[in-house]
C-alpha cells in the first residue's frame, strides 16, 4: 500500500513543482500594463527649451542635500541664463520654491525682501534668472512655502567668470 | 537496484538519500534567498509621497471651491503679491493646495461657500508628493481674514480637444496618504475616495518624462466625481 501511495506523491510534488512556477511566471506576464504614453501632446508640454548652452554643472552648491544644479545659457556668450535642478528621488518638500538673491546674504529663517522668485523646484524645467543677475555673484535659496521655512542656501556664485 | 529506504524514525538517513537530501536542502535555501531578491529587484518603485499624520499647520491664502477647493498662497519675492488680484491672475505668484476633508471625503463646496474668494486661514495637515500639495482641512478650522476680498475667477486658457491615456487616481490616497495609491492594488479604495468627494486627477506618465497630474472637471468646469465613477475604461 505504502509504495503506490509514495509513488503518487512523487508524481504529484514533480508535476506540481513545474506548474507552480510556469502559473506564477505567466501570471507576472500576463498583468495589464501601466498606461502611459510616448510623449505628451504639444500643447501640454511647457514652452520650448530655449537655453541651449550648458555653462556648467555643479554638484557642491548645495551643503545639507546633494543637488546637482546645472547653470543654461540661450547662446554661447549672450543671452538670458537659467538653473535646473536634479536631486535625489527622495528629496521631496512641500512646495518647494526656489530665490534668487544676489550678494552673499546672510540669510537664517525668513526671506529677505531682495529674493527673486525663480519659480517650483522641478528636476525637469530650467528656470530663468533675471538679466540683472548675471552681472553679479548671488545664492540660491530652497523655500519650502507650505512648511514657511528655508530648507537649503547654496554657496555664493557668480553665473559669468570675471 | 537501489535498495535504500527512507525510515523516518531511524536517526540517521541512509548514504545516497541523505547525499541526495543534503543537496536539494542547500538548493532549496539559496533559491528561496536569491528567488525573492531577485522579484522584489524587479519590482516598481512606490514613489515618494508624504502625509505629515498628527502635524497639524496653519495656512493662510485665498480659498476657491471652483472647480474643487482649494487654497491659493501667494509666493513671497514676487513684487506684487500683496494684491489677492495678482495672485489669481499670475500662476507663478501663488501656489495652489487641494483641500480635502478628513477620511475618505472631499471638502463639502456648500459648507464653505461664504469663504469663496476670500482671504482665510485654516488648519490641516499637509499631504504632498512631487510639486503636488494637499491639505487635509480640519474639521471647522477655516475663518476669514479679510471678508471684503471677494475676487473673481482666474482666466480659463483652452488648449483644444486632446486625447491622453491614464490612469483616474484619487488624489488625496496618491499624493501621500497611502502608498502605493495607484494601480490594482489601491482600485478599491479610489472608489470609495471619488465617490466621497475627493478629487479625481488623471495621472499621465511619461515613457522618457515626469509624470503629469490632471485634475478632472467638465466641460463647464464642474466636478466630476460622479462620472468618473461610472466610467468604464
Amino acid at each position: 500500500m505504502i509504495r503506490p501511495l509514495r509513488q503518487r506523491h512523487r508524481r504529484v510534488v514533480i508535476v506540481l513543482g513545474v506548474i507552480l512556477p510556469i502559473a506564477f511566471a505567466v501570471g507576472i506576464a500576463a498583468r495589464k500594463p501601466v498606461p502611459g504614453m510616448t510623449s505628451l501632446p504639444k500643447e501640454l508640454v511647457a514652452s520650448p527649451q530655449t537655453f541651449a548652452v550648458t555653462e556648467w554643472e555643479r554638484t557642491d552648491l548645495f551643503a545639507k542635500t546633494p543637488i546637482q544644479v546645472r547653470l543654461f545659457r540661450e547662446s554661447v556668450g549672450g543671452g538670458r541664463f537659467a538653473v535646473e535642478f536634479s536631486a535625489a528621488k527622495d528629496f521631496v518638500k512641500p512646495d518647494l520654491i526656489v530665490y534668487w538673491i544676489a550678494g552673499n546674504p546672510n540669510i537664517t529663517e525668513t526671506l529677505p525682501d531682495n529674493a527673486r522668485l525663480l519659480g517650483a523646484f522641478n528636476s525637469s524645467v530650467a528656470l530663468p534668472l533675471s538679466p540683472d543677475a548675471a552681472s553679479a555673484s548671488g545664492v540660491l535659496v530652497l523655500y519650502s512655502l507650505a512648511d514657511q521655512k528655508i530648507v537649503e542656501v547654496s554657496k555664493p556664485f557668480a553665473l559669468q567668470k570675471p | 537496484m537501489n535498495d535504500e529506504f527512507y525510515i523516518g524514525w531511524e536517526a540517521k538517513a541512509a548514504p545516497g538519500i541523505g547525499k541526495t537530501l543534503r543537496k536539494a536542502v542547500v538548493c532549496l535555501l539559496v533559491l528561496a534567498v536569491l528567488v525573492p531578491v531577485l522579484l522584489a529587484m524587479s519590482q516598481r518603485m512606490i514613489g515618494v509621497s508624504v502625509f505629515e499624520w498628527g502635524a497639524v499647520k496653519s495656512f493662510t491664502g485665498v480659498l476657491r471651491t471652483q472647480p474643487y477647493p482649494h487654497l491659493l498662497v501667494p509666493r513671497p519675492g514676487t513684487n506684487d503679491y500683496h494684491t489677492l488680484q495678482s495672485v489669481i491672475n499670475s500662476p507663478a505668484s501663488a501656489s495652489a493646495y487641494h483641500l480635502v476633508a478628513p477620511w475618505k471625503f472631499g471638502l463639502d463646496r456648500a459648507s464653505i461657500a461664504t469663504f469663496d474668494g476670500k482671504s482665510v486661514s485654516l488648519k490641516g495637515t499637509l499631504i504632498y508628493r512631487g510639486n503636488q500639495t494637499m491639505i487635509e482641512v480640519m474639521p471647522d478650522s477655516i475663518r476669514a481674514t479679510n471678508t471684503a476680498s471677494t475676487i473673481g475667477l482666474p482666466s480659463v486658457v483652452p488648449l483644444g480637444r486632446q486625447t491622453l491615456l491614464g490612469e483616474i487616481v484619487d488624489s488625496k490616497c496618491f499624493l501621500g496618504v497611502m502608498n502605493p495609491g495607484h494601480l490594482t492594488p489601491h482600485r478599491a479604495c479610489a472608489i470609495r475616495c471619488i465617490s466621497g468627494g475627493v478629487p479625481p486627477v488623471l495621472l499621465v506618465r511619461q515613457k522618457d518624462g515626469p509624470a503629469i497630474y490632471l485634475l478632472l472637471v467638465s466641460a463647464d468646469g464642474k466636478p466630476v466625481n460622479k462620472q468618473v465613477l461610472y466610467s468604464r475604461a
